[in-house]
């Protein structure tokens, strides 16, 4: 018999049927509807990841001074990593790909003119710091190693990228940065501007690329976000504001890219080595590496998408059994039909067919019904400011229907043999 | 064109066998018209199953078109039962959910003729057995009459060389029955179509070029 044929046999059937097809119609939807959204989820997760280590470097590590809030602070420690450390395992190991020291402090902005006042993010850095997670357009210059060897008062600012089509909860929920609003409103570039009581000049503007093209946006790692960014001799010199450091000449840590995954391990314990030699102990810092970071971040997320990832799971099996339960009761309503077609010339696997069929055709149904749902689900989620969502790609409905179609095919295989196998003579028989 | 040799047939019943056929010799010759007689429980159905490859014999030799099928498997008995045979039944045993027509071409799409010519050939039948009108029908709406008409058309679609019918007036008034019987000797007559017809109605019987009689499962000599 023709495919052709079977198809229309089996949607006559499924037709037929109503509440039965629902039924497992219903479950494989639901089944559907979460293999797509945990489908999202994780190709989102693993693109962030990805991407997070493309532009923070592979073979990325941070060392910080311990603080009071950390597991294993000990408080009768007084040692702490200053810019000199930063610049002895620059020296000692020349083939790093970044060695770049930074601190940070939360200083008053103040405009004169306008009397805008603002606390702002401030960052102290070396010219190293542009060597990883470098995504911006810069108009004037960056700081550079006379800056820092000459403690210019010179700083640059960074601007937020804006959106290219501003999502809509965004216009209720998120407040406003005002000092991003004063940026975007004022051309600071080569002006003078008040941080903590100093003056200090604008040489260049940082400028993001728009929220939906951010890699940062969308990676989030790390809480601190700065508004300017200035030499770091610079800012320990002149700089008064709030700091996470008591002594002024300390710093907040050093972010290092060792240029490869591999040479990550090696360099723990080297640097390590380095600052032992130089403080007596290396008790006092954090030493990670950036994927440990990562993986911390991503693992309430995980969590998530494994609850979802299961109860698709578990939706799609009771879809099978549902399948199959139905499949089999439809065996015995239709014993004498299966005998009827078998006197007319069926052969077993046109039984068999006809069941399997309709079972997989019950599938794709309910991938079609539950993928228009899923993206349905996934474009709300994304009007609600869900930036995992914006991962999904078609192909995941096209595997999601797939899966469906297996599981019918699955649950089928058994039900459609015994239908098979039946005696001809004896399902003739049957009333 | 169809010999049956020592024919037999044994059900599994209880612990041991139930002999349903116990050696049938019989030779059925293109174009014959045969009746088969007998008693309830006496084999008949049996013998026109395994004569329409619906079953298998237990022992015997059966020679179809001088091929000996004894032993042909499930499938190879389904590819020959589709191209040679037709049915028809006491019970009618249409598909409810088909329309008449649709009922009329199911055989030619398991031999996998194209769907055109089926209908075609289905319109044409139809005509020749005045069920023209109702073609369109669901199966419910159509009379015992039109039912049967609709199952001969349907066993005659893939121009089978044998009709088996088993019992097919059981079921009809003794119009519609005479008509059924009319259309029978009709294909026996102008088509030289082979016919094996189970009946217990004697007077119906007595259209056939041979009658028949079963008792307990062997062909009774002496009728
Ligand atoms: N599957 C089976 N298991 C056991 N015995 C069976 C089975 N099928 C048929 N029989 C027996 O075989 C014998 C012949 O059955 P068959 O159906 O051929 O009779 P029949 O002559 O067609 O009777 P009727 O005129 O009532 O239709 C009967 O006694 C019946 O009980
Ligand atoms: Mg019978």
């Amino acid at each position: 018999m023709k495919t052709s044929e079977i198809i229309k046999s089996s949607l006559n059937e499924i037709k037929h049927h109503k509440v039965r097809s629902f039924l497992s119609f219903f479950s494989i939807m639901i089944g559907v509807i979460s293999i797509i959204y945990t489908l999202t989820l994780t190709y989102s997760m693993s693109y962030r990841i990805s991407k997070a280590v493309e532009v923070n470097g592979p073979g990325r590590i941070n060392i910080e001074t311990k603080r009071r809030w950390d597991d294993d602070y000990d408080n009768k420690s007084k040692s702490y990593l200053n810019l000199y450390d930063a610049y002895a395992i620059r020296k000692s190991f020349p083939e790093l790909y970044m060695v770049s020291p930074y601190s940070n402090k939360w200083v008053r902005f103040y405009d004169v003119q306008s009397k805008f006042k603002e606390y702002v993010g401030v960052t102290g850095i070396t010219p190293e710091w542009k060597k990883r997670g470098w995504i911006y357009k810069l108009k004037g210059r960056f700081i550079n190693d006379y800056d820092i060897e000459n403690k210019s008062k010179v700083c640059v600012v960074i601007k937020e990228g804006g959106w290219l089509k501003k999502p809509k909860w965004m216009k209720f929920y998120r407040w406003k940065d005002k000092f991003q609003e004063y940026v975007k409103h004022n051309e600071l570039l080569g002006k003078d501007i008040y941080i903590g009581n100093q003056t200090f000049k604008v040489v260049g503007v940082l400028e993001e690329p728009p929220q939906e093209q951010n890699p940062k946006s969308f990676i989030g790692v790390g809480s601190w976000e700065p508004n300017i960014l200035m030499p770091i001799s610079s800012m320990q010199s002149f700089l008064k504001g709030y700091s996470m450091n008591e002594k002024e000449d300390a710093i907040d840590g050093i972010n290092i890219d060792t240029g490869q995954k591999e040479t990550i391990e090696k360099y723990k314990r080297v640097i390590t080595e380095l600052i032992k030699s130089r403080k007596g102990n290396a008790d006092f810092i954090n030493m990670r590496d950036y994927i440990e970071v990562l993986k911390d971040q991503m693992a309430d997320k995980k969590r998530d998408m494994t609850t979802v990832m299961i109860i698709g799971i578990i939706a799609i099996f009771a879809g099978g059994i549902g399948i199959m339960n139905v499949s089999l009761a439809a065996i015995y309503s239709r014993v004498k039909e299966i005998g009827i077609r078998r006197a007319l010339g069926a052969s077993k696997s046109d039984i068999m067919k006809q069941f399997v069929f309709e079972a997989v055709l019950l599938g794709f149904l309910g991938g079609i019904f539950g993928s228009v749902l899923g993206v349905a689900a996934i474009e709300y989620l994304k009007s609600k400011g869900d930036t995992n969502m914006i991962m999904f790609k078609w192909w995941m409905v096209l595997a999601a229907i797939i899966a469906a179609m297996l599981t019918g095919f699955i649950a089928s295989v058994y039900p459609a043999k015994v239908a098979a196998d039946l005696d001809p003579v004896e399902s003739l028989k049957y009333e | 064109m169809i010999k049956l040799e020592n024919i037999t047939k044994n059900y599994r019943f209880g612990g041991g066998y139930y002999q349903a056929l116990k050696g049938v010799n019989l030779e059925i010759k293109e174009g014959e018209f045969i009746c088969l007689l007998g008693p309830s429980g006496c084999g008949k159905s049996t013998l026109l199953n395994i004569t329409g490859f619906l079953d298998a014999p237990s022992g015997g030799k059966y020679l179809f078109k001088n091929e000996n099928v004894s032993n042909f498997s499930d499938y190879k008995r389904t590819v020959i039962r589709r191209k040679e045979i037709g049915f028809i039944f006491q019970s009618f045993n249409l598909l409810p959910r088909l329309s008449a027509l649709e009922n009329i071409i199911l055989p030619a799409l398991y031999l996998n003729t194209d769907k055109k010519r089926a209908v075609e050939k289905a319109k044409k039948l139809a005509e020749w057995l005045n069920i023209s009108e109702k073609t369109k029908n669901s199966i419910i709406e159509l009379s015992g009459g039109e039912k049967q008409r609709v199952a001969i058309a349907r066993a005659l679609i893939n121009s089978p060389s044998v009709l088996l019918a088993d019992e097919p007036t059981g079921n009809l008034d003794s119009k519609n029955a005479m008509e059924v019987v009319e259309i029978l000797k009709n294909l026996n007559k102008k088509e030289n179509m082979t016919i094996l017809m189970v009946t217990h109605d004697i007077s119906i019987s007595k259209i056939a070029d041979r009658i028949i009689k079963i008792k307990d499962g062997k062909i009774d000599e002496n009728f």
